[in-house]
């Protein structure tokens, strides 16, 4: 990383314009990594907080589309606009820092002749929503929520229902991530998966030899042999999840019981805590802390650097959350055609696969796995087993449920 | 729109958040306080025996100003982290490794670090004004060193020590970053749980009341400082005599 790498992460940090991306890009310095983590601390904090519940691999599949199957997959790009009728020229997308392809974007900006193509960067949802909501929902015609906020985004009318008749490609996308139940509105669907991932934990294993994979494994190591050097999340809905789910209970429960048991559980291991961070991966980089709980993409990057190849990521036995980030068109979005037009040229499994090349994140397209660079495709803390994947639920809006959710959380941080 | 009401300033109140409140009053204060007695002494020196090198002094204290309060932060971790460099000092010198990182050591560390400059400006420049002849008078009624600080300098230094101990207790009881970075989240303060409430937990109604129950303690500060304030301005006017 250059000085002027750094330079730029800096500035970038400092106007809040911070990415998923940054994480991989930065690993190595640590200074960087610092601003780096400060930065997917602000968004990941926020990021896959809550989306709806359901197992993904259960999940119903009432598309009316054909299968993949069906249709000959290639990982060619496009070559050439899909439909006759032009699209206009203009498309204004809200996205998350660095989490599109400049390559497609390129692409689709000469192959559809949009030569007035926009993109402005959000570092968490609620800011983005913030923004809809202030400022009209006519600004953008592509948002980037995850799952919990389409729920917040249909609910207060602020979603547009997808017209898959100009998204063809819809067909590629996973059974599995189509009418997740965050989506309550009707007339077709209001969000298109983008990316998908999971939280667990991750462990150095040159200082941890004993092999963790469950939550009470993490639980037992970090309150004996390992306290003093474990970080958790600075997020609520993750470490009172984990807790949840220790003690098999849902991700999601708003039970009283339940999350008293949970508080429980939280209060014996805070002590034994070396922080509540979410800008943790400098210090998981240097051996400071020895073990943490977030999220997949965050131990790709601490993987990534030498000092810290030996990192494991883990999805605990009992099982854990997946979050998906969806593509959305806020309603009066100024330019409908080119927002389908765009989405349909995204969904090509070419198009797919280099996005996650780009991102690190898995697509919610199986058509573009063979498309993926293998050391990304072939990695199981980004493309987890199916066992694996079956057992994770999905964050869901809780609604009055996070009050008392928050209750729990205060006498766990002032504890 | 929802309707207005103060049932959320209600909920503020209630058992569970009064850990928040006793800890951000605690920070606030032990904060201040190792500002001021940290500043004075400094600002003393700085006024009576710097000589030419006074200039010099008051540089250096601002030259940190320049950099990113953020990245000054940041630094902190370096510094203090469990293989960093004081570890590595202390290691040379065969002592072994102490634990201050996520600790509330670290956080008044990092509040002492940034918040400093803050206190000694309105002390020196108050020190600075002091009338020298005041002093001269003093030692001439044979009054001690001791006796002529109390009675003389502290009193005439007043106003800029209140108004230090403003610029420095006021933000100190919304700080967010400090804690968050160096106290490694570990103990929840009022910023915290605000910037907790807005995003996190979506509850914009306690939030908002904690953020109201703050400037409401604020303007108490500040109607205090104006008392101390005009409570010495008649020396003042003795001094013009």
């Amino acid at each position: 990383m250059t000085q002027s790498d750094f330079e730029r992460l800096v500035e970038r940090f400092r106007t809040g314009q911070v990415s998923r991306r940054d994480l991989i890009l930065g690993v190595g310095v640590v200074g960087a990594a610092a601003v780096i983590a400060a930065c997917t601390g602000s968004i990941a904090s926020l990021a896959p907080t809550t989306a709806p519940t359901t197992l993904p691999s259960a999940a119903p599949s009432p598309s009316p589309a054909a299968s993949p199957s069906a249709v000959a997959v290639t990982c060619d790009l496009p070559t050439a606009a899909v439909g006759n009728a032009s699209v206009g020229d203009s498309l204004a997308i809200f996205n998350w820092a660095q989490y599109l392809n400049p390559d497609n974007k390129k692409l689709f900006t000469s192959l559809y002749k949009v030569t007035n193509l926009t993109e402005d960067d959000y570092p968490s949802n609620e800011e983005m929503l913030a923004k809809l909501q202030a400022g009209g929902t006519g600004q953008y015609d592509i948002v980037v929520p995850t799952g919990y906020m389409v729920e917040i985004m249909v609910k207060g009318g602020l979603a547009e229902a997808i017209d898959l008749s100009k998204v063809p490609n819809y067909q590629f996308v996973d059974d599995r991530f189509k009418n997740l139940p965050f989506d309550t509105g009707a007339g077709g669907p209001h969000y298109i998966a983008k990316d998908w991932g999971t939280t667990g934990f991750g462990y150095h294993a040159k200082f941890v030899s004993e092999k963790p994979a469950s939550w009470a494994d993490f639980w037992t190591l970090t309150t004996s042999k390992y306290s003093g050097k474990v970080n958790v999340l600075d997020s609520a809905p993750e470490v009172i999840g984990a807790a949840l789910k220790k003690n098999g209970y849902s991700y999601n429960s708003i039970d009283p019981t339940e999350l008293q048991r949970a508080l429980k559980d939280l209060l014996a291991l805070k002590p034994h805590l070396a922080s509540i961070s979410s800008t943790y991966i400098p210090q998981m980089e240097s051996g400071d802390f020895v073990m943490a709980l977030g999220w997949n993409g965050d131990f790709s990057a601490i993987k990534g650097n030498k000092s810290s190849a030996d990192t494991v990521y883990i999805i605990p036995t009992e099982g854990s959350e997946f979050w998906v980030d969806t593509w959305v068109i806020p309603k009066d979005a100024p330019h409908p055609d080119a927002a389908h037009a765009f989405l349909n040229f995204i969904l090509t499994p070419g198009v797919q696969a280099k996005e996650t090349d780009y991102t690190y994140y898995a697509s919610g397209e199986s058509a573009a796995t063979p498309c993926i660079d293998q050391t990304i495709s072939g990695d199981p803390s980004i493309y987890p087993a199916q066992d694996v994947v079956a057992k994770l639920e999905a964050a869901k809006d809780l609604g009055n449920g996070t009050k008392l959710r928050d209750q729990i959380w205060t006498q766990f941080k002032s504890a | 729109v929802p309707q207005f009401t103060f049932s959320a300033c209600g909920s503020l109140f209630d058992p569970l958040y009064l850990p928040v409140l006793e800890t951000t009053f605690l920070l606030a204060v032990t904060g201040t306080l190792a500002c001021l007695l940290l500043a004075y002494p400094l600002a003393y020196l700085l006024v009576t025996r710097a000589g030419r090198w006074k200039t010099v002094g008051l540089v250096l204290i601002i030259i940190p100003f320049w950099t990113s309060f953020l990245i000054r932060t940041y630094a902190w971790l370096t510094i203090l982290s469990p293989t960093g460099l004081l570890n590595g000092a202390l290691a040379f010198l065969g002592l072994g490794p102490v634990q201050v990182l996520n600790t509330p050591a670290a956080v008044l560390i990092g509040i002492v670090y940034n918040y400093l400059p803050l206190m000694i400006f309105p002390i020196y420049v108050s020190l600075d004004r002091l009338e020298k002849p005041l002093l001269e008078a003093s030692y001439d009624l044979r009054a001690g060193g001791w006796a002529t600080f109390r009675q003389i300098t502290w009193p005439l230094t007043l106003p800029g020590v209140a108004a230090g101990v403003l610029l420095v207790f006021v933000p100190l009881t919304g700080e967010w970053v400090i804690p968050s970075i160096l106290g490694g989240g570990k103990s929840y303060y009022l910023g915290t749980f605000m910037a907790n409430q807005v995003t996190d937990s979506r509850n914009w109604p306690l939030g908002s009341a904690a953020a109201a129950l703050l400037v409401g303690v604020m303007l108490i500060v500040v109607v205090a400082y104006l008392r101390v304030l005009r409570g010495t301005t008649p020396g003042r006017e003795v001094n013009l005599l």
